[in-house]
C-alpha cells in the first residue's frame, strides 16, 4: 500500500526581513578628548596641510585644536615649523616633499610631545585613465532603479612599485538657469546689456569618504576598473558641464591597512555577519606619555592628479534635466497694461528682486515689454553657486 | 476486507452486550480526584477494567456513591464530567467521551447503518474506538501473560540475569530509539540505543517490565526471568495521544543520572509555531534553558555561555561541521527523516569528546520495515520528498529524504537591493539503510549530503557543502556484552568566487575532512552496573585556504596555505553503578590525544616581543606525517544522583573536555567564511571544566516536573581575535588571535507539564558568560585585561511554551520568549579624517542591544482520527512574532555621506503569518 503525505504551506502577509531603522541609544559621553591628527606630505608642490582636532561626542561639531607647535621634519634634513592659517589648520610654507625621503610630524603642546613614525614618499604611478559608464542601481524601493554614471580609474605601476592607493577628488560643476536675464534697465525705456550676469555659476565639493584601491595579490601591478564616485541622474552635479580632479596617493601597506580597518569599522556594517567594530591605531604616539591614545595618521605619499571634463552631451542617453520652472510672466506695454502703468510695474518687479528680459518687436529697438521670472528660475546664486569662474575652468 | 473487519467488530460488541445485565453494588467517595485516579481505584477494588483516551486524564471530579449499580455510577460520572460510557461487558467500561453510544445503534449498524446515521454524531469514530478496544484487548493479553525467559534449569545459578532485545514500532517495524525499559520495584532501567536495542540485568524471578517512549503507547510485559534471554516488544504509535510532549528531560528526570540533558522528539514537534512552516529541531533546542542564539537568523547556537564552535553536533554519530542552511534561517536537519535529538549540556559521558560546551546528537529515523511509503511536502521555500520501505521485510529497510529550495521567495522580500537581487538556495539528501543480519548482528549505513549556494548581486558566488557517511555495526557477544563499531567520513568545504571585476576575479576554497574509526563496548556484568568503554581515532585533513585566479583576464596571484593534518584519538571508559534505589554514581575517564602532523610550518617568534609577523625569527618545516605537536588531555567525567524522596532527586556532575578544533571568527554570528582550524604548535587546545548541580522534582504523580540546575564553567585557551584581525588566508594565524579565558555560570529553571489539556513548559535562565584576555602585550589585552561579556552573554532569558487542547481536534499553542539584549560594542567618541567622520570604540561589548521579546501563536485543527480513512488532513495557522515587536539583531553606527548614523537591524520586524495544510493519502 502506498502512503502519500503531502504538505502544503501558504504564507500570507509580507514579512519585512532585514529592516533597518534609525536608532540612537543613549551613549553616555564624558570621554576624555583625544587628539586627532590628519596630515599629509606629498611629492607635489605644497603647501601641505595638517589638521589637528579633538574627538567629540557623537552629535557635536568638530573641535579644532589651536595654538600648537607643529613641525614636519625630514630625516637627516631640515624641519619646518607650520603656520596656523586658520584655527586647527597648520600649513607649510617652503617645504617640498621628495620621493625617497622620509618625513615625520612632531607636535608640542603643554609639555606633551607627539610624534609620528618616519614615513617615506614612494612615487605614484601615473593615472592611466578616468572613464565612466552609465549604470542603473537597484534601490530599497523595488519599483525604482537609480540611473546614473559611475566613474572608474585605471593605472599600472612597476612590478616592485607601490601597490596600495587612496583616492580623493574635487568635483566642480557649472550650473545654469532656466530663464536667462540679459539686460539691466536704466529707466525710461533705456536698456543695457547686464553688467552682472547671474545665469551661470559654479559649485564644488570634495570627496567625503575614504576610497582605497590595491593591486596586492595580483600577478601584475595593474589597477583596473577601480570604482570612484557614482552620480545619480537626478542630481544637479551633472546638468551642464562637470569637472573631476582626481588625486591618487601611493600608500605603504601599513597606511592602507589603517584606512581599510577604519572603513570596516565605520562603513561595512549592517549585515548578518558584521565584524565587530574595533579601534584603529595610526602612526602617531605621545612620546611623553605612551599610554595616551592619539588618533589619526601622518601620511607621506607620492601623488598624481588628473582633471577630467565632461559635458552633458558627452553622456549618451543622459536624462538629467534642470528642475522645471514656470514660464515667465509677460509684461507688455500695449496689451492689457496701460502704458502709463508699465514702467512703475516694471520697477516694482525689479525692486522685488525679480528678473526681466526685454521683448522687442521686429520694428523697434525700444522694448515693447518684458518677461519676468523669479530668482529660482533666473539667478544661479539662488542654487548656492559661485558666480566667479574657477581659475582652472576650461570652457 | 475492510468490511469484514467492520462486521467482526460489531459482532464483538454485540456478543459482549448479550452477557451484560447483571447489577453490581459499588461504593466510593472522591474529592478533587483526577478521573484517571477514580478509574484506577475502582479497578483495584472491583473487577472492572476501564478503557479511555489519554485526553480525559486531566478531568477532576467530586463524587460520592454508595451501593449503586455500575450503570448508576457511570451516569453520575457522566453528569459531572460530561463523559459518556459504554459498558462492554460487566467488566469493561469504555469511556466514549462526547459520544453517546446507544445499544440500538449496534443493531442498526448490523442491518444497514446508512439509515440510522442521525442517531449519533459519528458512528465511524466509535468504530475506531471499538477497534482500539480490540487492539487493547490484544495488548491486554500480551501484557498479562507471564513470559518465561531463559532456561528454567538455570533458575538458581546466580542471583541475576540479563534480558536483551529490540523495541520496535508495530506498524512500521522501525526501532524505537531512546525508549525506557525498566522495572518499578526496585527501580532499574535502561534506554534503547540507535538500533532500538536494550540489555537489562535484573534479579531473577518475576518482574513487570515497562516500556515507555514519547508519542508511543506504553507497554508492559510480565516476565519470569530464569536466565539470560531475549525479549522484543512492539509499541503502538499513539495516534490519539496528546501531542504536546515535545521535549523530555529523559523519561523520568528524577531517576536518570544525567544533569543538563534534554531529548527532543521529532514526532511531536508541530506544536511549536514555525516560520514558513519548516519544523526545525535546532529551533526547538533554542527554547530550552541554557541554549541561546545571538539573534534570529544567526547561525549556530550557544550552550551555557559557550561559543557556537564548542558544540559537538552529530548526525548518526558523525560530525556535522556546518549546521546551517541559508546562513542560519534553517538547520541542515530535514525534519522528515529525523527521529530525535539528545542535547547534553553537562554530565557528558566519556564516550563523547572534542567540544567543550555541549553534545547535540541527532538520530536519523529508520525506514519502514513493513511497507513502502512516500511522503511529500511543499512550502513557499522548500519542497521535500521522503521515501522509505523494506528491502527485505522485517529485516532490512531504507529511507531517503530529499529536500531542496525552489524559489528565492525569502530573499525577494528583503529591502536591501544587494540582497534582493541575490539568489540563494540549498538542498540536502539523507539516506539510511538498516539491516538485521541475525539476532546478534545489525548494520546501519547512513549518508548525508547537502549544498548551499548564495549568489550576491549576480557577481559573487558563495557555496558550501557538507557530506558524511557512516557504517555502524552492532554485535552482541552476549546479553552482558555488546559492541558498536563504526567507520565514518565527514567533509565540509566552501567556495567563494567573485567575478565583479574580471581583473580581480578569484575563487577561494576551503576544505576540511575527517576519517574516523570508533569501537565501543557496553558491558553489564551484573544488575545495576553498566560499563561502557571504547577507542576512537580520527584523522583530520584540512585545506585552510586556496585562492586562485578565475577566468583568463584575472591577474589574481594564487595563494595556497599549507594543508593541515592531525590525528585525534581517544580511549575511554565509564562505569555506572546504582548502589541502591536512592544513589547512583557514574565515573568516566577519557584520555584524549591530539597529534598535529606535518607537512607544516612552525614560526618561532623572537622572545620578549609580541607575536607579529615582523617578529618571526625562525621557521621550522615539518615533512609529511612528521609529528609537529602532541597534546594529551586526561578528562574526568563524574556524576551522581541521590533520591531524597521518591519524587525529588539531587544530582551533581563534573566534566572536563579538551577541544582541538576551533572556529575563528571576528563576527558576532557564524559567518560564511568562518573556518575550522586545528590546534598546533601555536594554538593550544581549549580545555573546559564544568561543575553542575541540579534538583529535580515531580508533582501530582509525574504530570508536573520541575528542575533547577546550576553550573559553573571555565574554559582555558579560548580564542579571541585582535582588533582588525584578518582571519581568511592568514598564514600565521596566531599573530591575529589572543588566548583568552572563558568563565560562565548560571541557574536554569524548568517547569514542565506533560499531560492534561494544558501542557508545555516554562523556563527561566540566569546566566553570565565572560571572557578575559590578559596577554603580556597591550595588543593581547582586551578591555585592559578585565573580564568582559562575551557576544552571547544574555543574563536573563525566559521561555514559555504552552499548548491548550480545546478538544481532540483543536489545539492552541502560545509561546513567549524574552531575553536580555546581547552585548554590543558602541562608540564612545567620533573624530574626522579627510572630511569623513569616524568612530572610536573604547571597549568591547560594554553596551547591550535592546531586549528581545516575541510571542508566537498557532492554532492547529486536526482531521478526525479514524484510522482507516482515505485522507488525513490537518490545518495549522501560525503567527510568528504576533505583536510585531521589532527585535534588534544588531545595533550599529555607520559613517554615511559625512554623517554618523545609528541603526537597528531587525530580521522580522512584522508578524509573520503562515498557513499550513498537511494531508496524507492512504
Amino acid at each position: 500500500m502506498k502512503v502519500v503525505k503531502i504538505q502544503l504551506i501558504i504564507s500570507i502577509g509580507i514579512a519585512l526581513i532585514g529592516c533597518l531603522d534609525p536608532y540612537n541609544p543613549d551613549i553616555s559621553d564624558g570621554q576624555q578628548a583625544i587628539l586627532v591628527v590628519d596630515g599629509i606630505i606629498t611629492d607635489q608642490p605644497g603647501p601641505y596641510t595638517v589638521k589637528i582636532m579633538q574627538s567629540s561626542s557623537l552629535n557635536s561639531e568638530n573641535i579644532f585644536t589651536q595654538g600648537l607647535e607643529v613641525t614636519i621634519e625630514e630625516e637627516n634634513g631640515p624641519s619646518e615649523l607650520l603656520v596656523e592659517s586658520s584655527p586647527g589648520i597648520y600649513q607649510t610654507n617652503n617645504l617640498q616633499g621628495v620621493v625617497g625621503k622620509s618625513y615625520r610630524l612632531a607636535i608640542n603642546n603643554q609639555g606633551q610631545r607627539y610624534e609620528s613614525s618616519w614615513e617615506t614618499i614612494y612615487a605614484s604611478p601615473a593615472i592611466d585613465s578616468i572613464y565612466f559608464e552609465a549604470e542603473s542601481r537597484a534601490t530599497t524601493d523595488k519599483e525604482i532603479d537609480q540611473t546614473g554614471i559611475q566613474f572608474f580609474v585605471d593605472n599600472h605601476g612597476a612590478e616592485n612599485g607601490v601597490r596600495y592607493f587612496r583616492y580623493e577628488w574635487e568635483e566642480t560643476w557649472q550650473l545654469g538657469v532656466n530663464w536667462r536675464s540679459g539686460n539691466d534697465y536704466l529707466g525710461n525705456d533705456m536698456v543695457a546689456p547686464t553688467s552682472n550676469p547671474v545665469w551661470r555659476c559654479w559649485k564644488n565639493r570634495s570627496s567625503t569618504s575614504i576610497n582605497l584601491g590595491t593591486t596586492q595579490g595580483l600577478s601584475k601591478n595593474v589597477l583596473s576598473g577601480h570604482r570612484l564616485d557614482f552620480i545619480p541622474s537626478n542630481e544637479e552635479r551633472f546638468t551642464e558641464r562637470y569637472s573631476l580632479l582626481l588625486k591618487q596617493y601611493a600608500l605603504q601597506e601599513k597606511e592602507y591597512r589603517f584606512w581599510k580597518n577604519l572603513q570596516e569599522s565605520n562603513e561595512e556594517l549592517g549585515s548578518l555577519f558584521d565584524k565587530q567594530p574595533a579601534n584603529v591605531v595610526g602612526n602617531i604616539t605621545n612620546v611623553t606619555d605612551p599610554g595616551v591614545v592619539v588618533l589619526g595618521y601622518f601620511s607621506a605619499a607620492g601623488s598624481q592628479e588628473v582633471r577630467l571634463y565632461l559635458d552633458v552631451q558627452d553622456v549618451p542617453g543622459w536624462l538629467s534635466k534642470r528642475p522645471a520652472c514656470p514660464p515667465p510672466d509677460q509684461l507688455l506695454k500695449a496689451d492689457y497694461i496701460p502704458r502709463s502703468d508699465y514702467e512703475p510695474a516694471l520697477i516694482q518687479r525689479l525692486e522685488a528682486g525679480l528678473f526681466i528680459n526685454f521683448i522687442y518687436s521686429e520694428f523697434s529697438t525700444i522694448p515693447i515689454g518684458a518677461l519676468v521670472s523669479s530668482p529660482r528660475c533666473s539667478d544661479c546664486t539662488f542654487k548656492g553657486g559661485d558666480l566667479n569662474k574657477p581659475d582652472f575652468w576650461d570652457e | 476486507m475492510t468490511k469484514s473487519i467492520l462486521l467482526l467488530l460489531v459482532w464483538l460488541v454485540i456478543a459482549h452486550h448479550v452477557a451484560n445485565g447483571q447489577a453490581r453494588s459499588l461504593s466510593g467517595s472522591y474529592q478533587g480526584a483526577y478521573l484517571i485516579d477514580v478509574f484506577e481505584d475502582l479497578e483495584s477494588r472491583y473487577d472492572i477494567q476501564f478503557y479511555f483516551e489519554p485526553n480525559i486524564d486531566s478531568t477532576i471530579i467530586d463524587l460520592k456513591f454508595t451501593d449503586v449499580s455500575m450503570q448508576e455510577m457511570l451516569e453520575k460520572i457522566t453528569a459531572i464530567s460530561g463523559i459518556n460510557f459504554l459498558i462492554k461487558d460487566e467488566k469493561s467500561v469504555i469511556a466514549t467521551g462526547e459520544y453517546i453510544v446507544q445499544t440500538e445503534l449496534n443493531d442498526a449498524l448490523f442491518a444497514d447503518f446508512k439509515s440510522n446515521k442521525s442517531l449519533v454524531k459519528e458512528p465511524n469514530s466509535i468504530l475506531a474506538n471499538i477497534r482500539e478496544v480490540v487492539e487493547q484487548d490484544i495488548d491486554h493479553r500480551l501484557e498479562n501473560v507471564v513470559i518465561e525467559i531463559g532456561d528454567p534449569i538455570k533458575r538458581f545459578d546466580g542471583p541475576s540475569a540479563t534480558i536483551a532485545g529490540y523495541i520496535k514500532e508495530t506498524k512500521t517495524g522501525e526501532p524505537v530509539i531512546g525508549a525506557s525499559v525498566y522495572i518499578k520495584e526496585p527501580l532499574m532501567g535502561v534506554i534503547t540505543d540507535q538500533f532500538g536495542y536494550f540489555a537489562l540485568t535484573l534479579p531473577k524471578g518475576r518482574h513487570e517490565i515497562h516500556v515507555n517512549s514519547t508519542g508511543m503507547k506504553s507497554a508492559r510485559r510480565q516476565i519470569l526471568l530464569n536466565s539470560d534471554g531475549s525479549l522484543n516488544v512492539e509499541l503502538r504509535d499513539d495516534i490519539i495521544a496528546l501531542r504536546e510532549v515535545v521535549v523530555t528531560g529523559e523519561s523520568n528526570a528524577i531517576d536518570n543520572l544525567q544533569t543538563g540533558f534534554a531529548n527532543i522528539n521529532m514526532k511531536n514537534i508541530r506544536q511549536i509555531p514555525s516560520i514558513m512552516g519548516e519544523a526545525d529541531i535546532m529551533k526547538i533546542a533554542l527554547t530550552l534553558p541554557g541554549v541561546q542564539t545571538v539573534g534570529e537568523g544567526a547561525a549556530g547556537f550557544n550552550v551555557r555561555g559557550g561559543s557556537a564552535d564548542q558544540n559537538l553536533v552529530l548526525l548518526n554519530d558523525v560530525t556535522v561541521y556546518n549546521t546551517n542552511h541559508l546562513f542560519g534561517f534553517f538547520s541542515v536537519f530535514n525534519p522528515d527523516v529525523i527521529a530525535s535529538a539528545d542535547l547534553y549540556k553537562s554530565g557528558i559521558g566519556a564516550q563523547y569528546g572534542g567540544r567543550v560546551s555541549s553534545v547535540f546528537d541527532v538520530a536519523l529515523r529508520d525506514g519502514n520495515k513493513k511497507k513502502f511509503t512516500l511522503k511529500g511536502g511543499i512550502s513557499p521555500i522548500t519542497g521535500k520528498v521522503t521515501i522509505e520501505g523494506p528491502i527485505k521485510k522485517d529485516t532490512s529497510s531504507y529511507i531517503i529524504g530529499i529536500r531542496s529550495t525552489y524559489s528565492d521567495y525569502l530573499l525577494s522580500l528583503l529591502d536591501n537591493p544587494d540582497l534582493r537581487n541575490s539568489t540563494g538556495g540549498f538542498f540536502d539528501i539523507v539516506a539510511k539503510v538498516t539491516h538485521r543480519i541475525n539476532d546478534r548482528n545489525d548494520l546501519i549505513l547512513s549518508a548525508y549530503h547537502s549544498g548551499d549556494n548564495f549568489r550576491l548581486n549576480t557577481d559573487s558566488l558563495y557555496e558550501y557543502f557538507n557530506s558524511n557517511a557512516a557504517l555502524q555495526w552492532r554485535h552482541t557477544f552476549s546479553n552482558q556484552l555488546q559492541s558498536i563499531t563504526s567507520v565514518s567520513f565527514a567533509n565540509y568545504n566552501y567556495n567563494l568566487s567573485s567575478e565583479q571585476n574580471s581583473v580581480n576575479a578569484f575563487d577561494l576554497k576551503y576544505n576540511i575532512e575527517d576519517y574516523s574509526f570508533k569501537t565501543e563496548f557496553s558491558y553489564s556484568p551484573r544488575e545495576r552496573v553498566f560499563i561502557k568503554y571504547g577507542l576512537s581515532a580520527k584523522l583530520y585533513q584540512l585545506q585552510p585556504g586556496n585562492k586562485l585566479p578565475l577566468g583568463g583576464e584575472s591577474l589574481v596571484e594564487p595563494v595556497n596555505l599549507l594543508d593541515e593534518k592531525a590525528l585525534e584519538s581517544g580511549m575511554y571508559g565509564g562505569y555506572e553503578y546504582d548502589l541502591n534505589n536512592r544513589l547512583s554514581v557514574y565515573g568516566g575517564f577519557r584520555l584524549s590525544m591530539f597529534n598535529r602532523l606535518g607537512p607544516g610550518q612552525e614560526f618561532i617568534y623572537r622572545p620578549e616581543s609580541p607575536k607579529e609577523v615582523a617578529s618571526i625569527a625562525d621557521t621550522i618545516s615539518y615533512s609529511n606525517n612528521e609529528n609537529m605537536k602532541t597534546y594529551i588531555g586526561p578528562e574526568l567525567r563524574l556524576s551522581g544522583r541521590y533520591k531524597l524522596k521518591d519524587d525529588l532527586s539531587l544530582k551533581i556532575s563534573y566534566d572536563r573536555i579538551n577541544q582541538y578544533l576551533h572556529v575563528l571568527s571576528n563576527t558576532t554570528a557564524i559567518s560564511p567564511t568562518d573556518a575550522w582550524r586545528l590546534s598546533g604548535p601555536a594554538i593550544k587546545p581549549q580545555i573546559g571544566n564544568q561543575y553542575s548541580v541540579g534538583l529535580y522534582k515531580t508533582f501530582f504523580g509525574t504530570s508536573l516536573e520541575m528542575s533547577l540546575e546550576g553550573y559553573y564553567k571555565k574554559v582555558d585557551n579560548v580564542l579571541e581575535y585582535k582588533d582588525g584581525a584578518d582571519i581568511i588566508l592568514n598564514e600565521a594565524l596566531e599573530t591575529d588571535v589572543i588566548r583568552a579565558k572563558g568563565k560562565s555560570y548560571g541557574v536554569e529553571m524548568l517547569l514542565k507539564k506533560q499531560s492534561g489539556k494544558l501542557s508545555g513548559w516554562l523556563s527561566y535562565t540566569y546566566a553570565r558568560s565572560l571572557i578575559q584576555a590578559n596577554g603580556e602585550y597591550s595588543d593581547e589585552q582586551i578591555n585592559s585585561g578585565e573580564y568582559y561579556p562575551s557576544n552571547y552573554d544574555k543574563p536573563h532569558s525566559a521561555v514559555l511554551i504552552t499548548n491548550y487542547k480545546i478538544n481532540r481536534r483543536v489545539n492552541i499553542a502560545l509561546n513567549v520568549n524574552y531575553s536580555t539584549g546581547r552585548p554590543a560594542t558602541f562608540p564612545s567618541v567620533k573624530y574626522e579624517l579627510k572630511g569623513q567622520p569616524f568612530l572610536q570604540y573604547t571597549s568591547r561589548n560594554q553596551f547591550r542591544i535592546p531586549d528581545y521579546f516575541r510571542i508566537d501563536l498557532a492554532v492547529n485543527f486536526e482531521g478526525n482520527h479514524r484510522v482507516h480513512k482515505k485522507v488525513h488532513g490537518s490545518w495549522s495557522f501560525s503567527v510568528y512574532n504576533l505583536t510585531s515587536h521589532p527585535n534588534a539583531y544588531s545595533v550599529f553606527f555607520r559613517s554615511e555621506n559625512g554623517e554618523i548614523k545609528g541603526y537597528r537591524l531587525s530580521i522580522y520586524k512584522n508578524a509573520v503569518p503562515t498557513v499550513t495544510y498537511n494531508f496524507r493519502l492512504q
